[in-house]
């Protein structure tokens, strides 16, 4: 049987071999670990976990790590300083913004998902359709008489004045 | 999936601008899991401003006096004007959920409704009701949105003036039902006679669903159209002793969102929380004397209360709009003649579109 999570070390291996260890109580935050450890049936008598995450590089997983061991640690995690902080955790280029999401929902980290998620969508919320096409590499799949009716539709979306700048 | 987490922290007005990126985004938008999620995880009750509309004849255009966007500061006295249709007449009766209801006339009327949308224009006239109204009777028309069942209601109050002198056991309301898209008229026996309620827009507010208006007396009338159920609660207004003057009442909803009831007695200012519905069971919440900032005090009667953080909105018989900290006791005078004299309509930012094209 597994012993209670927060009791165990866990050792974190990113895709290019860097290692992290992090506490069990930690490593809680991870919904991915969570399930992970209580399913491990094999676990060694020292109480240590190993967890390798495939498409997560060392530089990746270390800003996890630090976001982790940021908002476990109960005496930090209060109201303003904790935004003060996600706010300077964030800020950092779109690349790695990106893989943040992407290893934030691999781990199911719900807090580093909702901070990434928010930091995406601050970024691209003034944009224009075409934008955030080019952005994300999407294709157009509408024809245009079908983008001009939804358009149409919700013309309200694309004017700036008034109430609506409060939106 | 990641395209939905960023999509529920974008704004509304983002998100759909953002429907015609692609099929995937569209019908990520259109999904009414997706709107359900998006409702519960941006719902506030956190007022954008006032809408106001001057008492003309006919009716003029609607207004909008923003309070800051953190909600710090009131207004650095630019009211935004809102493109409405002045050629409709219309005049703002209530607003709710970011949606208005509008009539044609000033309270005697009842006839003609109609919903309107200050977000994406639109507009949507309702069946005519089935009440045939009778004389020397307001109508108190009120609207209550249900973002999460995606419809709303519509209750009319008939207040008749013979009641200022002669309280009444019968209560007449009639109802409109957006999914039903119907009319329900409904007569009740109150068991306590209920006085005249005033035609104000702060004799009434709507909670979790349920309609409760405030007589003269401080007799308040608790209706619930779904169960189509009316009772009536003693609110502590009834326990004060006259001591000279009138009392005026409002109420409201408190910071911590339970019902608000307050009497204001020359500049004597009392706010009361109803803790236990039940048990009728309230609790004196602020009691505040207020430094009257004019010479003749005797002009200084605060008519309506808004409490929105640390702060009482006060409206006063001169038509000033006034506001007074909790914490430091400082009143500030809103320094804009535009709005005095003018109804205040609470505005709270819209969460979801109930007007859908």
């Amino acid at each position: 049987m597994a012993s209670p999570s927060h009791t165990r070390t866990v050792t974190l291996k990113s895709c290019d071999d860097v290692e992290f260890v992090l506490d069990g109580s930690v490593a809680t935050l991870s919904q991915t670990l969570v399930s992970a450890m209580a399913e491990d049936s094999s676990s060694s008598d020292d109480g240590t976990f190993t967890w390798c995450v495939s498409n997560i590089t060392g530089e990746v997983l270390a800003k996890v790590v630090e976001f982790c061991n940021k908002h476990a640690d109960i005496s930090s995690s209060r109201g303003e300083d904790l935004k003060e902080w996600d706010k300077a955790f964030i800020s950092v280029e779109l690349d790695l913004l990106y893989d943040l999401i992407l290893a934030a929902d691999n781990l199911n980290i719900e807090s580093l998902l909702d901070l990434t998620a928010q930091r995406v969508a601050d970024e691209i919320k003034g944009k224009m359709p075409h934008e955030i096409r080019m952005l994300f590499n999407i294709e157009k799949d509408f024809t245009d008489e079908e983008e001009r009716e939804i358009r149409r539709e919700h013309a309200w979306a694309y004017g700036g004045e008034s109430l609506k700048s409060f939106l | 999936m990641i395209v939905t987490e960023i999509l529920l922290q974008l704004p509304l007005k983002s998100l759909f601008r953002f429907k015609c990126i692609s099929k995937g985004w569209q019908s990520n938008i259109s999904d009414p899991s997706f709107a359900h999620t998006y409702i519960s995880k941006h719902k506030s009750c956190e007022s954008l401003g006032f809408l106001y509309q001057r008492p003309t004849h006919p009716p003029k255009e609607l207004n909008f006096f923003p309070f800051s966007k953190e909600g710090k500061k009131l207004s650095d006295n630019n009211p935004t004007f809102i493109e409405f249709l002045s050629s409709s007449k219309l005049h703002i009766q209530d607003s709710s959920e970011g949606l208005l209801l509008c009539t044609p006339h000033n309270h005697c009327k009842h006839e003609e409704y109609h919903l309107w949308d200050p977000i994406n224009g639109l507009r949507l006239k309702l069946p005519k009701p089935k009440y045939q109204l009778i004389d020397r009777t307001f109508v108190i028309a009120k609207l209550i949105c249900d973002l999460l069942s995606s419809s709303y209601k519509v209750v009319c109050l008939f207040s008749q003036l013979a009641s200022v002198n002669l309280p009444t056991n019968m209560i007449h309301i009639e109802t409109y039902f957006s999914n039903a898209k119907e009319w329900r008229v409904s007569h009740h026996h109150s068991a306590s006679p209920i006085g005249f309620i005033f035609p104000s827009e702060h004799n009434y507010v709507s909670l979790k669903g349920v309609s409760h208006w405030i007589d003269l007396s401080g007799n308040i009338v608790v209706y619930n159209p779904d169960k189509d159920n009316l009772r009536v609660l003693k609110s502590p207004i009834l326990s004060l002793q006259p001591g000279g003057g009138c009392h005026l009442f409002s109420l409201g909803l408190s910071e911590d969102g339970f019902l608000r009831c307050s009497a204001t007695h020359r500049s004597l200012i009392r706010v009361w929380i109803l803790e236990d519905e039940n048990l009728n069971r309230w609790s004196l919440r602020y009691q505040i004397s207020i430094k009257i900032p004019w010479e003749f005090d005797a002009y200084f009667v605060p008519c309506e209360l808004f409490m929105l953080q640390a702060k009482i909105i006060l409206k006063a018989c001169t038509g000033e709009v006034l506001c007074y900290h909790l914490k430091s006791g400082a009143l500030e005078t809103i320094e804009f003649q535009e709005i005095s004299g003018s109804k205040l309509y609470s505005f709270v930012a819209p969460t979801w579109p109930l007007l859908a094209p």
